[in-house]
């Protein structure tokens, strides 16, 4: 037990303390301790735009996110709307397919010049030529394109809170008179603050952390700004950039965690049973259900409609006309060698990872909830830092590490093995709390009576625990698996040549090596693969007793 | 058994990663970073590989500036994994200077080469001519209206409608940064000159990480008009694009792309066999349907995608010793003015 103990400490101070501490000092030397590189980067004033634009549009995300997404979560969780199943699938699909495909379909949909939405609206209006009204290419249109994601962290928050939250207390404002938007607006909301604010920071932190969608609408954001600076080989100017970027994040995950405790003063929840009541909106249910047919038309059916479009046309220049469709951009994609053995090692660092993920991550959860040695709490809050790290941080931060001394002396950096790195400590998280939070729910004594009969405890966790976690674990697995095969921020730094993975390779294609067509044959045939795993993963969690699918937080 | 488990999950971290990090050289097997697309890329390797069945071409693609820093990082980490490289001169010239990257050798046919065009020293071995041009969409502006100059992107006709490339990732449009600052900047620095960007940028031009992913906003009408390369230009037109070349009377700044063969290369053999592949009359005669420039032998017959004859562009050589020396500078300078 003791040898599990000094590996699991091992690995995470290995994996996240080492990278993220070695950033941190090396974003305040030079020859000595200086402040230099940060005063730089205050001096700097695209760098600073950068800083705003990263904050801009992380609040204007979280913000629009509680807007719509507070609305679908009481829709769903507490009125007679129509389509909740709709919504309730927009939100899973929206979580886990790559943020990416949307700003892809987005820029063909709602270019200010040749997007169909624009073009639609103009001979509407009958304005004359673009550009616009609708420009994709700026912090509005990168906000949008967030969106999906945001509403989705807000929602998943919301539903459980409001499902656990006894009717009776609106019930009493009923009596007393009230209406039932007043009760929303008194009772409901109020109660709901918590579990919103947490919505609402995840959507903050993810919108912070995204490094496709801006890369591809061409915007000055932190991430952007940390990764040119890497291009350009000024590493302390990446570090300083980085260390910003995971300080702000740090802020919002604090307050999330602070959210989170606080919850238990707003305890909704008694002793007795009850059972859920429509919160008879009247009329205004109907507008929750254009919402949600809205929401679902916007995130889901529309972005991967017209990419599916792009996919089959001949000539993009030729638009939408009889004879442009094709299917030879789908030949062209799984023909290419580039693409497979992008797609092979992909399928490798996905399995790889979540495999090491899970059971690393059960090892170290059986340590924090089951054992009394020293260190726990290090433990519990290293294996949640990553959540607070955006991809391109962390990257960049691997980045450093390797490439000086003493770990350049592995040779790791340009090789699968540190691509394999960054998932590991990316998704550490995710094997972690599934492990944590199903443990919490076995109860000792299975285990005691193993002890009692003479097993020894590692018997016992290979015997007695694993096999009564098995399908937390496997979902644990899948859900690894699904974050892990299209991850893009961290990969986009840690990338070889050699090394592609099949969104490197997406972007690359984006980048003029094979153009938009080809770009979404290979989007399209991701999302059905990330699609048909969803599915697997919802089958597993449905058996699986006390896992609550989806509800583990940032992307 | 925890002694066991331990290790066993140990073992496996070291095997996959062992596994990761083996060496991909094999005895015949050529690897070629560079900045051409793969399509484009793809008709000269398969002419290559059947005129020397026994090598195998491993070809990877980045932008070109991208590609300067992959390689950079790779030197640095003492791993190079390329044996020749595909960069324009400035840029090959650059990583020489700073690392001492390449090996010279002197193709087959180099004799046969323009000399304007030839390196002295045979470090870099010219492929084809790449010119800047202004390339437009058809469907959207007709021949008549388009632009006819570089300074005719500066109208309010073209606000929001041209696009060209960003130094921090591409390596060419440095040598069209040259050119309108420095060149074009010296005799009449009022039209051109670092103002041209300034006036440019408030005009709203949008930059683009690399040329490939410019022509897809020019085909789709997105961005109507560009500051594109011969390159692209000639692939749209092998697509069938509504697209088509102007070329504008100050003349076509006019850059060598190339390939060279590295130091440390193990596929000495195969990575000159290449170089006079690109030489070879073959080779040449590809271009135009490959890669998309110009040949550089003065013996290969050769017309623009728009059918205008070679002798009718104004080509101005860049200064690829100025550009490899102040590239940096020069993309600062670039977002200086554009105030982005």
């Amino acid at each position: 037990m003791r040898i599990a103990w000094v590996a699991s400490i091992a690995w995470l101070l290995y994996l996240v303390a080492v990278p993220i501490g070695y950033m941190v000092v090396d974003s305040v030397t030079e020859d000595g301790i200086t402040l230099q590189h940060f005063a730089d980067f205050v001096a700097d004033p695209k760098l600073r735009a950068a800083t705003l634009n990263s904050l801009l549009v992380a609040t204007g995300v979280a913000v629009l996110s509680v807007l719509v997404g507070a609305p679908l979560a009481f829709g769903v969780a507490r009125t007679a709307m129509r389509g909740k199943g709709i919504v309730r699938a927009t939100v899973i699909v929206s979580l886990i397919s790559p943020d990416f495909l949307i700003a892809m379909a987005y820029i063909a949909l709602a270019g200010p010049n040749a997007g169909y939405f624009n073009r639609i609206i103009r001979d509407g209006l009958g304005i004359g030529s673009g550009p616009g009204p609708l420009d994709i290419f700026s912090l509005w249109g990168l906000i949008f394109t967030a969106l999906p994601h945001g509403v989705s962290y807000v929602f998943i928050a919301l539903v459980p809170a409001l499902r656990n939250m006894d009717p009776a207390l609106d019930e009493a404002a009923r009596l007393q008179g009230a209406s039932g938007l007043r009760t929303v607006r008194d009772i409901t909301l109020p109660l709901m603050r918590p579990a919103l604010l947490s919505g609402a920071l995840l959507a903050f932190a993810g919108s912070l952390a995204m490094f496709g969608p801006p890369h591809m609408l061409r915007l000055n954001v932190l991430t952007i700004a940390t990764r040119e600076a890497l291009v350009r080989l000024d590493f302390k100017a990446a570090s300083a950039t980085s260390v910003v970027l995971i300080a702000l994040s740090l802020v919002a995950l604090l307050f999330y965690r602070r959210s989170v405790r606080q919850a238990d003063r707003f305890r909704t929840l008694g002793g007795k049973g009850f059972t859920h009541r429509d919160a008879g909106l009247g009329k205004a249910v109907h507008l929750l259900t254009a919402l949600g047919v809205a929401y679902a038309l916007i995130s889901l059916v529309i972005p991967y409609g017209g990419m599916l479009m792009v996919s089959l046309m001949k000539s993009v220049g030729q638009g939408v006309t009889w004879g442009n469709w094709t299917f030879a951009n789908y030949v062209e994609v799984f023909a290419d060698a580039g693409v497979r053995k992008a797609a092979v090692q992909s399928f490798l660092l996905a399995a790889g990872s979540a495999t090491l993920v899970v059971i690393m991550g059960f090892l170290t959860a059986y340590m924090i909830v089951r054992t009394r040695y020293a260190g726990r709490g290090l433990l519990d809050y290293l294996s949640i830092l990553p959540l607070a790290v955006p991809g391109t941080a962390l990257a960049i931060a691997l980045a450093v590490v390797y490439l000086h001394w003493p770990l350049n002396s592995l040779a790791l950096y340009g090789t699968f093995g540190i691509l394999f790195v960054a998932y590991l400590t990316r998704f550490i998280t995710f094997g972690v709390r599934t492990s944590q939070t199903t443990l919490i729910q076995l109860s000792p004594e299975l285990e005691e009576a193993s002890r009692v009969c003479g097993a020894s405890s590692m018997t016992t966790l290979a015997l007695i625990v694993m096999p009564l976690m098995r399908q937390a674990l496997i979902y644990a697995w899948i859900l690894v698996f699904i974050l892990a095969l299209p991850e893009l921020s961290a990969s986009v730094v840690l990338k070889g040549i050699h090394t592609q993975t099949l969104s490197t390779v997406l972007l690359d294609i984006w980048n003029g090596n094979g153009g938009l067509a080809m770009a979404c044959a290979l989007g399209m045939s991701m999302f059905a693969a990330v699609s048909g795993l969803l599915i697997v993963a919802i089958a597993v969690a449905k058996t699986a007793r006390g896992v609550a699918p989806l509800t583990l937080g940032a992307a | 058994m925890n002694r066991r488990i331990v290790v066993g999950a140990l073992a496996g971290i070291a095997a996959l990663i062992g596994t990761a990090a083996l060496p991909v050289h094999a005895q015949n097997r050529l690897t070629i970073y560079s900045a051409y697309e793969n399509s484009q890329m793809k008709p000269l390797i398969q002419a290559f590989e059947k005129a020397h069945p026994d090598i195998k071409v491993e070809h990877f693609r980045q932008p070109g500036e991208e590609l300067v820093a992959t390689l950079e990082l790779e030197l640095r980490a003492k791993s190079p994994k390329a044996d020749v490289v595909g960069l324009n001169a400035a840029s090959l010239t650059y990583l020489n200077k700073k690392h001492g990257a390449l090996a010279a050798y002197a193709a087959k046919d180099v004799d046969k080469v323009r000399a304007e065009v030839r390196d002295p020293q045979n470090f870099i071995t010219p492929a084809f001519i790449n010119l800047y041009l202004i390339h437009y969409n058809t469907k959207k502006i007709a021949a008549a209206d388009a632009p006819k100059t570089w300074t005719d992107l500066l109208s309010p006709r073209w606000k929001n409608a041209v696009s060209m490339a960003d130094p921090n990732s591409s390596q060419s449009v440095q040598s069209f940064v040259w050119f309108i600052a420095e060149h074009l900047g010296k005799s009449d620095p009022a039209s051109y000159g670092w103002d041209y960007f300034k006036k440019l940028g408030a005009n709203g031009v949008h930059l683009e990480s690399s040329h490939g992913t410019i022509r897809d906003l020019t085909v789709s009408g997105e961005r109507p008009v560009a500051v594109q390369l011969l390159a692209n230009a000639q692939t749209a037109a092998n697509r069938g694009e509504p697209t088509n070349p102007i070329w504008p009377t100050e003349g076509s700044p006019g850059e060598v792309s190339a390939f060279a063969l590295l130091k440390d290369t193990k596929a000495r053999e195969a990575g000159q066999k290449w170089l006079d592949f690109v030489l070879s009359p073959e080779g040449q005669a590809l271009m135009p349907g490959s890669l998309g420039g110009a040949p550089v032998r003065n013996d290969v017959a050769y017309k623009y995608p728009d059918g205008t004859p070679l002798d009718k562009v104004r080509i101005v050589p860049v200064d690829s010793a100025y550009i490899s020396e102040n590239r940096k500078q020069q993309a600062k300078r670039f977002h200086d003015a554009l105030g982005r």
